[in-house]
């Protein structure tokens, strides 16, 4: 198959020889390094061949000498299919411009995905990415992927993960943000405590302030289950810490 | 020095296969000779090759020269009989 393809592309002769010497031009065309297939004896005095370009112009020179005839019997391969559009020079800048448009056209990046937790806006990513140059157009090969990440890490507190994936001429940003803390309340600041979940009360232990719910109660969310204000003997209210 | 297909078991006499073809039978159909210098003749029922020191006889029906190169040529077709005449340069 591949052998077929190679003499596809250079050119495939297929040449008809008169004369009474055939083995005398088969030697001499294989002396002159030429590479014959497919010979076939028709007659006493004719022969037919395969061969490429190069050897078919060989042979000629050959046949020539030994004073015998040569014909093409057939040609087929690339060389033969472009020469009729040889003097047509648009055809071949046309084909060469546009692998050179394919070529240009890959090497940049065309379009993005982003595959992340949620945890940080897209559009913000997209706004980090492209102060660092990388949009659509971008030179693949000019967008130093490791210098950003590690730079993105450095600057911006949000992620823990951050990586450019390259498939063809897309580019996949992966990302993965950090939880943000949770606000805790100072041990010496007062507050109350409210029930973020509907339930039942099994067990309530209040060590500082005023219980507002008892065991075997039924609360809702938003409900307050323990007050920051004492009261004190007087009748007086303080706050927990106070 | 060893003949092909005989491996180590059969020592040859160095000088003993210099100028000798190489021939490998396909079954039937096919023959390859390497290492020969000429065609003497070429019909399409015999093919008479020569090497250095011998002439290779290939007789057959329906002969084809299926590739040729510098020393190398594949012959296919209905072949009968291959002889090598060696010492007779020209056969």
């Amino acid at each position: 198959m591949i052998e077929k393809c190679v003499f596809w592309l250079k050119g495939d002769v297929r040449a008809r020889i008169k004369g009474v010497y055939g083995e005398k031009i088969i030697n001499a065309a294989k002396n002159k390094g030429c590479a014959l297939r497919n010979i076939k004896r028709l007659d006493l005095e004719s022969l037919e061949l395969e061969t490429d370009i190069g050897g078919y112009k060989k042979l000629r020179g050959i046949c020539r000498k030994n004073k015998c005839k040569i014909k093409i019997v057939k040609k087929t391969g690339l060389p033969f299919k472009i020469s009729p559009y040889r003097h047509r020079y648009g055809i071949f800048l046309g084909i060469l411009s546009f692998f050179i448009g394919i070529y240009m056209l890959s090497t940049r990046v065309w379009s993005f995905s982003i595959t992340d937790d949620g945890m940080v806006d897209k559009n913000k990513i997209m706004e980090i990415v492209a102060s660092y140059g990388i949009r659509a157009g971008s030179v693949k090969s000019k967008i130093d992927v490791k210098g950003i990440r590690s730079d993105i890490m450095q600057k911006y507190e949000d992620f823990t993960f951050f990586n450019i994936n390259f498939y063809g001429s897309h580019a996949e940003i992966v990302t993965k943000g950090r939880e943000k803390k949770q606000n805790v309340i100072p041990k010496d600041m007062a507050c109350d405590i409210i029930c973020d979940k509907d339930g039942l009360i099994e067990r309530i232990i209040v060590k500082e302030g005023t219980k507002l719910k008892e065991r075997g109660e039924t609360v809702i969310k938003g409900d307050r289950l323990v007050s920051n204000k004492l009261m004190r003997a007087d009748g007086s209210f303080t706050r927990v810490g106070q | 020095m060893s003949i092909k297909g005989i491996g180590k078991a059969f020592d040859v006499p160095y000088g003993f296969l210099e100028g000798m073809p190489r021939i490998e039978m396909w079954g039937k159909g096919c023959v390859t000779v390497d290492g020969y210098k000429n065609i003497v003749r070429y019909d399409k029922d015999i093919v008479i090759l020569s090497c250095k020191k011998a002439g290779v006889e290939i007789r057959g029906f329906e002969m084809e020269i299926k590739a040729l190169e510098r020393g190398y040529v594949e012959i296919r077709g209905e072949i009968a009989s291959v002889t090598i005449n060696s010492g007779d340069k020209n056969d």
